[in-house]
């Protein structure tokens, strides 16, 4: 197992630190989608209309 | 950022804990593995420039946007949609054989060859290198070649060390092409296989080492090549070429390659595992 983390170490360092960087990205911006809940909530609690710009 | 990421101070129950906890680190972790999978593959590759490239004027635009410079950004806004165009063609052949390597990463699967196809190429190879007779022989694992049967005539015959070294005698008509060997049948000669657009090889390497590269890099097939000036057996596999084998090199490179005994296969999820982790065992 040590030789697979010493592999390509950095690159794997690197992909790490891009990969929270999209996640963080992709979860504000869902964030401001317009008619997006937490993905948690109650089907209850999400809206069933997408409220028009 | 902790706290923003895993938004633990909602969670109602122990569950709705774990789950919260969970499954941005599961998010993550897929995202972490494309991302590897990605940089591991243009590693080497001139794409890594062409990233450095992008990034650049990913920078240009960023500070573009922030500095409020309209009439840049505008350019550079409608300057996006050509570039994919143009990087679609420019890397249209990394991008072939890498859908090709994702396409033949299978899951479930065993490369099995045939001890005696080993034997028969060794055998075969060995006596028309000492008699510089010029060969290719492709032999096919998990990506089928059939396309590259179509080139060439169909054989289906079992593997022999003579079938081969009439197969390319001089002068004969299917003595040009490669021949392809699947288990222990060569299915067909004189295919033509793709020549490597790879600038760093060597200009001494003649076209039978650059079609079997070319192969290589397209497929998961392994090519024995001799050369007709040298008589030097060489190696392809994965687009990289090992030269100077003698018999017994040879025997133990292509088993390495291709045979697995079956006391020694793993189970399919051991062997996926296994992909997944590139680990050697």
């Amino acid at each position: 197992m040590s030789d697979w983390f010493s592999k390509n170490f950095w690159l794997k360092i690197i992909a790490l630190v891009l990969a929270v960087i999209v996640w963080s990205y992709a979860r504000q911006e869902l964030k401001n989608t317009p008619g997006y809940k937490a993905e948690r909530a109650p089907y209850s609690e999400i809206p069933t209309e997408i409220p028009q710009r | 950022m902790f706290e923003e990421i895993f938004d633990l101070s909602q969670a109602k129950t122990p569950t709705e804990l774990i789950i919260r906890a969970w499954k941005p680190v599961i998010e993550i972790g897929i995202l972490w593995f494309v991302i590897y999978k990605f940089l591991e593959f243009i590693k080497g590759t001139r794409a890594v420039q062409v990233l450095r490239g992008i990034i650049i004027i990913a920078v240009i635009f960023f500070l573009t946007q922030q500095l409020r410079f309209d009439v840049i950004n505008w350019i550079f806004t409608k300057l996006f949609g050509l570039s994919v165009i143009a990087f679609l063609i420019v890397f249209q052949p990394e991008m072939r054989s890498g859908l090709a390597r994702i396409g033949r990463e299978k899951v479930f699967g065993n490369i099995i060859t045939e001890e005696r196809t080993i034997e028969e190429i060794a055998k075969s190879v060995s006596i028309l290198a000492r008699k510089k007779i010029g060969a290719i022989i492709a032999i096919q694992r998990e990506v089928n070649l059939e396309p590259y049967t179509e080139s060439g005539v169909l054989l289906d015959s079992s593997i022999t060390s003579e079938l081969l070294n009439t197969i390319f005698m001089p002068n004969t008509p299917l003595h040009d092409g490669g021949v392809i060997v699947h288990g222990d049948r060569v299915t067909a000669a004189g295919c033509l296989f793709p020549l490597s657009q790879n600038p760093d090889i060597s200009k001494l390497l003649g076209t039978r080492h650059r079609a079997a590269i070319g192969l290589t890099e397209e497929t998961d097939s392994v090519c024995v090549i001799v050369s007709e000036e040298t008589g030097i057996i060489s190696i392809a596999n994965a687009g990289k070429l090992t030269r100077d084998m003698d018999r017994d090199r040879l025997i133990n490179h292509l088993r390495s390659l291709l045979y697995r005994p079956k006391k020694e296969r793993r189970s399919h999820v051991k062997l996926s595992l296994n992909n997944f982790f590139r680990k050697k065992t």
